[in-house]
């Protein structure tokens, strides 16, 4: 049991004293319940919001990427490329980007094998490709092609922006 | 008496109001001052900019925000369990040096020393009351799992968004949690928690804030402990 101290104020009841304190040790958080609910919010949105963007979509902007290179038709290829990329691909060629791209060097892939999405980008796998695309609007455009991996350093890329 | 019934129930609750005021005030501000900082490195790695929308739903905000809230639970928790066994002499913020533990059942008003008012699991015994004298400690210490578990979950996108616009590869989650940019959030958050009561513990030793129940009574010696204002 505690005892006075001399010099405090004088102490009420003991049984009031306890009830003050606890009373003060609960007036930090207010309601759990409502922390929980907050604590849980935010692991879900950012988890689902930022976790998983559709992946699927950029595969699939991957993969017809190549299949217009491999066609031939530098133009809509280079439709799907992002603005900063087209412009660094025709600053170091010295071409037009439709005529570019198609000279570029690309390895020819067919299969998508795998994805990684995260926000506003993304990472493609194809058999015989690395691809790295980013959101641009509500599209997902190639913003690197041609890459290869280089350890722990940036993937190294044949066709990407400045 | 409606109106006295609202300023009654403004006053009575100023304190929760005035902080989840400030509490919305500074998410709002962190919010704005994050969307600038991503679109000014969005700008320079070449990708579009965001809405504001869209920042506060992104992984990046949810990290930052998460990063926070994981380290004030932790003060919570610790705070609220050490100090059933750590004391400091003339501190408002510690129990009495001499009442270092779990306190007598009297103390505790548990048991047959429990009040008519007392909480219902407060007059039980056995499991029930044991969870109970251990429900603030463990709901803080769930709240501050689940927030940390948040900040790796939005973290490991944050991350990983940055490691992709850099065109290099992403790591998983449990690769994640190696990480200097997860043991550096973590960590610089700590350190400034830990500070935050240490300081407060030892400096209310010796100043007082009048009219404050977190300072001593401003006459109070400095030898005082477990007294407020």
């Amino acid at each position: 049991m505690s005892r006075p101290h001399p010099g405090m104020p004088q102490t009420e009841q003991l049984g009031e004293r306890k009830v003050a304190a606890v009373v003060r040790a609960g007036r930090r958080p207010r309601s759990a319940v409502a922390a929980l609910v907050a604590v849980t919010a935010l692991a879900a949105t950012g988890g689902c919001g930022g976790l998983h963007p559709d992946g699927s979509a950029a595969a699939a902007v991957a993969g017809r990427f190549h299949d217009l290179v491999r066609r031939g038709d530098g133009r809509a290829a280079c439709a799907l490329l992002v603005r900063s990329t087209v412009e660094e691909l025709e600053q170091s060629s010295g071409r037009s980007c439709p005529a570019a791209v198609l000279v570029a060097g690309l390895p020819r892939a067919v299969t998508v094998r795998g994805n990684d999405a995260y926000g506003r980008s993304a990472r493609v796998l194809m058999d015989h490709d690395v691809l790295f695309l980013t959101v641009v609007g509500h599209l997902w455009r190639v913003r690197a092609a041609g890459c290869t991996a280089d350890g722990q350093k940036p993937y190294d890329c044949k066709v990407k922006g400045g | 008496m409606r109106e006295r019934g609202v300023r009654k129930a403004l006053r009575d609750n100023g304190l929760t109001l005035v902080f989840a005021l400030l509490f919305v005030a500074a998410l709002a501000g962190q919010a704005l001052t994050g969307l600038a900082l991503y679109n000014e490195q969005a700008v320079a790695d070449g990708v579009d900019r965001i809405s504001l929308l869209q920042y506060v739903t992104s992984s990046d905000f949810a990290v930052d925000v998460a990063e926070n809230w994981q380290s004030e639970y932790l003060q919570f928790l610790l705070y609220i369990t050490l100090t059933a066994w750590f004391v400091q002499r003339g501190s408002p913020e510690s129990k009495p040096v001499e009442d270092v533990g779990l306190g007598s059942d009297r103390d505790q008003m548990v048991g047959r020393w429990a009040r008519a008012d007392s909480p219902r699991w407060a007059r039980a015994s056995g499991p029930r009351l044991w969870l109970y004298s251990a429900s603030l400690g463990a709901v803080m210490g769930l709240l501050f799992l689940l927030s940390w578990l948040a900040q790796s979950v939005a973290g490991t996108s944050a991350y990983n968004e940055q490691q992709l616009r850099q065109l290099q590869a992403p790591v998983s989650w449990a690769g994640y949690l190696t990480t200097p940019d997860f043991w550096n959030r973590t960590l610089q958050n700590w350190q400034s928690e830990f500070l935050a009561v240490a300081s407060m513990v030892a400096l209310s030793i010796y100043l007082r804030q009048r009219g404050s129940p977190e300072s001593k009574p401003v006459g109070a010696p400095h030898s005082a402990t477990s007294i407020e204002g």
